[in-house]
């Protein structure tokens, strides 16, 4: 298999270290239906070396390791929609953090468009 | 129940599992016998419900009492450089942000380092592999069939549930007792249809070509599950003399017949109440098939010479490596029988070139029964005497290895048979005219020479233990095989010429089958094979040659998986 494109590498990353980690107890209850229990949005999210880490600060690790070519992608707006995730996440606030599959697929189309 | 054990930098997959996968027990650091849903320590932050790293794994599965049926390894790992694999990190970069990169690829890579590491020490145990679409698989693990790559890009954890308990299926259900199931469609249909015909109270007709192995699945798999509480009474046709046959399945009064010294039983009243196998049902005459069917039709028999009738109503299972139907034309078989036995509810045994893909696991699977075997236990013993293992030598620990021989890979306690994956190819191609029993054959031969090799070398005992490793070499592959014809196979495959105005053409072997859809598929199946090979595994290539469009990989390889055709199996041919 051939190596994926930097670009496409770090979008994956992006997905896998915090979209995919943030989003899954929300699409779960989503999917489940039923009222959100206190503390179940929460998620404990670890660094690239298995420390806790917030959101927020793991977007900006993640935003260092981004190739030169992706400079022009709108990272303050995914960087907003991580922080209203990851409030909503704390107020048990189900669409608040479900919005962040919606940005996260606005900055995939941004990538997408720089590649 | 099934025990796994899970290696992940995270406890999300092993509760996952705890929640989602009840029907499985868990093998956890803490060895509690509980689960950890309900157990009072997760509250607390338990930290040992999951291996973390491969030092983790290692001593849990070190200590465990027996190996687990199973693991599901991560493959990104988020640890700190001093708990990553290799634990030899001189050949990483000095400068800063060159070794920061590494060590990030170490990290994402992680679980296949771990991988090799239980390869190494547990050979055979099967791992479901969570795998992020996009990872650069090492080729030799894609090819790997204790391994199972299940596709971790998706956010919700039924869905990952799902993934995870279809992959256990996968690899847990290959085998079952004696039988070895396989992998492949045919054998899943087959399976699938002897779950319910072996509960019917009707006959039922076993066909497939000769050495497909019908006679070990009515004793092994219709017999036992049929429910019957009588015995089993297996019967081949084609070995009786005609003038006994009367006889031998009616049964006969003493003085019916010059040498019926006594009044004796015939094989359907022995089978009363118990399942009675025929095999080549097609060697019967019609007069004898005349009264087979009246037997069938009234659940009695009356012997030869005799007059009373009396009870016979065994489950019948027919077994043939003709086609019925065109006997039925050619009036050598009765319509009324072949009606009898059900033509609509018949099973195929498919032959082993119909389950190519099924050839490696079956092989492992028959090489280690014969060096379990009885008719091999002289050699072993001898070749043990002579060669001793580092450890104890137990019958379990034995493995195939499909890869060079190493020492590094062979196991302390037990036999590792090695076949090259060069090999493998020849004997995956190989078109097995003698279906599963040539294969059995074929193993129990290459053991044989492998151990004689070792046995017949010139020198003293050694005295220093060694790992016993049987290597099959390629040579001795070949001329098990007969020189090689197999191979003829992937030349034509990968000769496809190239498309023109007129399309491409090749050679398609039609099994006999049982409906035009199988027939469809078949075709459809050997045909995307096929150009896999000509186009060098290029989905987009072939999309644009199957569709005329650009971008169509993502369609063909739905196709592909739609047809049974994975690009794993696919890239090991």
């Amino acid at each position: 298999m051939a190596a994926a494109r930097p670009e496409q590498a770090w979008l994956d990353q992006v997905r896998h270290d915090l979209v995919k980690r943030l989003l899954w107890p929300a699409r779960d209850r989503r999917d489940l239906g039923g009222a959100v229990a206190p503390g179940e949005l929460r998620v404990a999210l670890i660094d690239l070396e298995g420390q806790p880490i917030t959101a927020v600060a793991l977007w900006e690790s993640l935003v260092a390791l981004a190739p030169r070519s992706l400079s022009a992608i709108p990272r303050q707006v995914f960087a907003r929609a991580v922080t209203a995730a990851e409030q909503g996440a704390a107020d048990d606030d189900l669409d608040k953090v479900l919005a962040l599959e919606s940005a996260f697929e606005a900055l995939a189309r941004a990538v997408k468009g720089e590649m | 129940m099934p025990r796994i054990l899970v290696i992940d930098d995270r406890d999300q997959t092993v509760e996952l599992c705890h929640r989602q996968l009840t029907q499985f027990d868990y093998l956890t650091r803490c060895d509690r016998k509980i689960p950890c849903q309900v157990c009072e320590e997760r509250e607390r932050g338990c930290t040992l419900k999951c291996a973390h790293d491969f030092r983790e794994a290692d001593e849990v599965l070190g200590r465990a009492e027996a190996l687990p049926d199973l693991v599901i390894l991560d493959l990104h790992f988020a640890l700190p450089e001093a708990r990553l694999l290799p634990e030899d990190k001189s050949e990483l970069p000095k400068e800063a942000h060159a070794r920061r990169t590494a060590v990030e690829g170490l990290r994402r890579r992680q679980g296949l380092y771990i991988l090799d590491r239980l390869r190494q020490a547990w050979p055979s145990l099967p791992v479901v592999m969570l795998t992020t679409t996009g990872a650069d698989l090492d080729p030799s693990r894609v090819g790997d069939r204790l391994v199972y790559f299940c596709e971790n890009e998706i956010v919700d954890s039924r869905s990952l549930a799902a993934e995870i308990r279809r992959a256990l299926a996968t690899v847990s259900n290959a085998q079952d007792g004696p039988v070895f199931w396989g992998k492949s469609s045919a054998m899943l249909e087959l399976r699938r249809s002897i779950d319910v015909l072996a509960r019917s109270p009707l006959p039922v007709l076993v066909e497939g070509e000769t050495g497909t192995g019908k006679s070990f699945i009515a004793e092994h798999v219709i017999h036992p599950r049929s429910g019957a509480k009588g015995p089993l009474v297996v019967t081949d046709l084609s070995t009786i003399p005609a003038a006994l046959l009367p006889a031998h399945l009616f049964g006969a009064r003493r003085g019916a017949y010059t040498g019926a010294v006594e009044d004796h039983a015939g094989v359907f009243e022995h089978a009363h109440g118990g399942t009675l196998f025929l095999d080549e049902i097609a060697n019967l005459d019609l007069d004898l098939q005349r009264q087979l069917l009246l037997v069938l039709e009234r659940g009695q028999v009356t012997r030869l010479g005799d007059n009373r009738s009396r009870p016979a109503a065994p489950k019948l299972v027919a077994a043939t490596n003709q086609d019925l139907e065109a006997l039925v034309r050619a009036g050598r078989f009765r319509s009324d029988l072949f009606m009898r036995l059900d033509p609509s509810t018949r099973l195929h045994v498919p032959a082993l070139r119909e389950r190519r893909e099924d050839i490696p696991e079956l092989l492992r699977f028959l090489l280690l029964e014969a060096l379990r075997s009885e008719g091999l236990r002289p050699l072993v013993r001898q070749f043990l005497a002579r060669f001793p293992t580092p450890r104890d030598f137990r019958d379990e620990a034995s493995a195939v290895e499909f890869s060079r021989p190493t020492a590094r890979a062979a196991a302390p306690d037990g036999f590792t048979v090695f076949l090259s994956r060069i090999a493998l190819r020849r004997l995956s191609d190989h078109d097995w005219p003698g279906n599963l029993r040539e294969l059995r054959l074929f193993a129990v031969n290459a053991l044989v020479h492998a151990l004689v090799a070792h046995l017949d070398t010139p020198g003293g005992t050694p005295t220093a233990r060694a790992p016993a490793i049987l290597d099959l070499s390629d040579a001795q592959v070949d001329r098990l095989l007969g020189g090689g014809a197999g191979r003829a196979r992937v030349l034509k495959a990968s000769r496809l010429p190239a498309a023109g105005d007129r399309g491409r053409r090749l050679e398609i072997d039609i099994p006999r089958a049982a409906s035009f859809a199988r027939i469809s598929s078949e075709v459809e199946r050997q045909y995307l094979r096929a150009l896999f090979v000509a186009t060098d595994g290029n989905l987009d290539r072939m999309g644009q040659e199957l569709l005329g469009q650009k971008g169509a990989a993502r369609k063909v390889h739905l196709r592909l998986n739609q047809l049974g055709l994975r690009l794993r199996e696919l890239k090991g041919t």
